[in-house]
């Protein structure tokens, strides 16, 4: 099969977030990455893309009513086609002053209609719009819906050239995780062969000495059903900095708190881990 | 960022045309909020994006002007000589403008009157001047309109009598412009049909070629001459058949009742009632009999119906007198109550007044108080004596 332009040659780097199930963190996760990002070393410029119609990206970041969003970019008119090549840099835009250093592909609710859509090559259009966008050094951070593959997802995970799947240690984040890599590998046969794994991660997981039965029987599964992939050591602990970032669309970066540095401290394990990857 | 390329309005980038539209909102509940949402570009600066760009194209907004009866009424601007180069084309181009809005203009009235009368009928049949707290639609109807009571029924009746016309085609009705003489073309549509009423207003039209919209007179003239109206009596008479009531029973009546005009027409048609006489009197006579019986038993459920309607309209307007009384009473009975509740606070207010020295300069005068009662009640009855 022919491949797509070369998004996976050396730190151009697209990590998508994702997972098939709903509340195992997937936003809080490429916010959190985000938000990293914007400080680290090695990353030039972060480019967010949102994927998810529900916008918990976007509200995050605290982009309301943008010129553009993702739907836009996604949509191709039939009658008056626009290459989508380098299309994604006219769709970026500067998120508030919270977050400098990033910019964002917004989506609102009207994301959905692209699901339905049997446009031509919509999988291949977020990944071509990235052309020439995304520059050595650059970071891209995408959030997935949770769905069991379909258009929005398929667009992100051809677009992306690593995946981060976040697992709450229960049965939504087990079967998440499952269906994820189920998908994933579909997409790795077929449209982006050079997509990885980087990590299933441990997330959302209450600060226990004593973990609840039924979060070690998961953490064991995952362990032993993906052992190449399930990271303990890059496990995002659950704290209430974490919730109150996102309620005032601030980076978790601004948090000072011994609680708040922690789940910093485990977004920049992921990212050194996916940099390095 | 990508941002320059919007900031120099070089986009290639579009809005999806189902940008503005949610989903999970169903179509019939998409209008207004979609149309504001496709303005929402303007909006954008406080996401850091400048207001350029808006200058991306937005699905139609609505109308200019909202839903008001004369939305999207045109004016004509400079933009309509646009493209038009010789000075002769110009004025062409205005005297058939001209034309054509002078046209309009002469229809004004009647355009009007129909949709008054329509919205009227529609206010009367559905009782809305109850809502207003008017109990009399005339008078609600006079109120909003400033005019006479009598002529709100006019203007319904107007309005009637142009739907009645619109049948017999434009050509006719372009000559029919003054209500007036719409009321004599009605009058011998209900009584000869349709082709005698285009017959009466071609005919009136080309008498004079000066002034081809007919007058009442003209037509009244013109209708005798055609043998269409015989007594002049008859011009008016079936203004009470005609109106065209709302409810389906009544409209049921009407009907019977414009058939019967027109039969009654053609019965009383003295020359034709002569002619048949002489040709076949066995058979007139026997048709005359049938006819004859069938209008006395008609007259009998005609007399039962009639007093029943009657007694409903009776009832219908000693409830509206008996409600007006109830309101005038409750009315009463406030006015009452904030009379007494007001010189209760009154007389608290004199009497801490009166106890503190140097107190209060203000002197109540209230019912019962000194003031009043100083007045001697024989004062009055000397008066009358």
């Amino acid at each position: 099969m022919a491949r797509g332009p070369d998004m996976t040659a050396k730190k151009k780097r697209v990590i998508a977030s994702y997972s098939e199930k709903g509340g195992v963190g997937k936003s809080a996760l490429a916010a959190g990455l985000a938000a990293v990002a914007r400080r680290h070393k090695k990353v030039r410029r972060v480019l967010a893309g949102d994927l998810d119609p529900r916008g918990t990206f976007t509200a995050e970041v605290g982009i309301t009513e943008p010129a553009f969003t993702m739907n836009d970019l996604l949509f191709n008119d039939t009658r008056n086609p626009v290459s989508p090549r380098g299309l994604a840099a006219e769709a970026l835009i500067a998120a508030p002053e919270a977050w400098s250093g990033l910019y964002m592909i917004p989506a609102d609710r009207s994301l959905a209609h692209r699901e339905t859509d049997a446009t031509t090559g919509l999988e291949m259009r977020l990944r071509l719009s990235f052309e020439g966008v995304i520059e050595e050094d650059d970071l891209g951070v995408l959030d997935l819906p949770p769905r069991a593959g379909g258009k929005l997802v398929s667009a992100g995970l051809v677009a992306a050239t690593d995946v981060v799947i976040p697992a709450t240690l229960d049965e939504d984040g087990r079967i998440g995780t499952d269906e994820a890599m189920a998908t994933i590998k579909l997409v790795q046969d077929t449209f982006n062969p050079g997509l990885r794994v980087v990590a299933i991660v441990p997330s959302i997981v209450p600060p226990s000495k004593y973990p609840r039965r039924l979060a070690a029987e998961i953490a064991k599964y995952l362990a032993d059903t993906y052992p190449d992939y399930y990271r303990e050591d890059l496990t995002i602990p659950e704290y209430q900095e974490r919730r109150e970032a996102r309620f005032a669309c601030l980076p978790i970066t601004s948090s000072t708190s011994d609680h708040g540095l922690a789940v910093v401290a485990a977004y920049d394990r992921i990212l050194t881990a996916s940099l390095n990857s | 960022m990508g941002n320059n390329f919007v900031q120099k309005g070089a986009s290639r980038l579009r809005k999806a045309p189902d940008a503005a539209v949610d989903p999970a909102v169903p179509a019939e509940l998409q209008g207004g909020a979609a149309a504001k949402k496709a303005a929402a570009p303007a909006g954008a600066a406080k996401a850091g994006v400048p207001a350029k760009a808006t200058a991306a194209p937005a699905p139609a907004a609505e109308p200019q002007g909202g839903t008001g009866f004369f939305v999207n009424r045109r004016v004509v601007t400079p933009q309509d000589f646009e493209g038009i180069a010789s000075k002769k084309d110009q004025l062409r181009h205005i005297e058939s403008l001209l034309e054509e809005i002078d046209a309009g203009h002469r229809h004004v009235e009647s355009y009007v009157n129909l949709n008054k009368g329509i919205l009227l009928e529609y206010a009367q049949a559905n009782e809305l001047h109850l809502e207003a707290g008017y109990a009399n639609f005339a008078t609600w109807a006079a109120d909003r309109l400033s005019i006479d009571d009598t002529y709100v029924f006019e203007l319904i009746n107007d309005s009637r009598r142009i739907r009645l016309l619109e049948p017999l085609g434009a050509a006719i009705t372009d000559l029919l412009i003054r209500a007036s003489a719409r009321k004599t073309v009605v009058d011998v549509l209900a009584a000869k049909g349709p082709e005698a009423a285009k017959q009466l207003v071609t005919t009136a039209a080309a008498k004079n070629s000066k002034r081809p919209r007919p007058t009442q007179a003209a037509l009244q003239q013109t209708a005798r001459e055609l043998g269409f109206l015989t007594d002049r009596k008859e011009l008016g008479n079936s203004e009470s058949a005609l109106p065209v009531p709302t409810h389906a029973a009544a409209k049921r009546i009407h009907a019977v009742s414009t058939s019967l005009l027109a039969k009654n027409a053609t019965f009383t048609d003295a020359d034709a009632l002569r002619r048949a006489i002489t040709a076949a009197p066995e058979d007139v006579t026997a048709q005359l009999d049938a006819l004859a019986d069938l209008l006395a038993q008609s007259a009998k459920g005609l007399a039962a119906a009639r007093k029943k309607a009657q007694a409903a309209i009776d009832k219908k307007a000693a409830d509206a007198k008996a409600a007006a009384e109830r309101a005038e009473q409750r009315r009463l009975s406030r006015e009452a109550a904030e009379k007494e509740r007001a010189a209760k606070a009154a007389g608290e207010a004199a009497a801490e007044g009166a106890g503190t020295p140097g107190g209060n300069d203000v002197q109540v005068s209230l019912p019962g108080q000194a003031g009043e009662a100083e007045v001697p009640a024989a004062t009055f009855s000397d008066a009358s004596a």
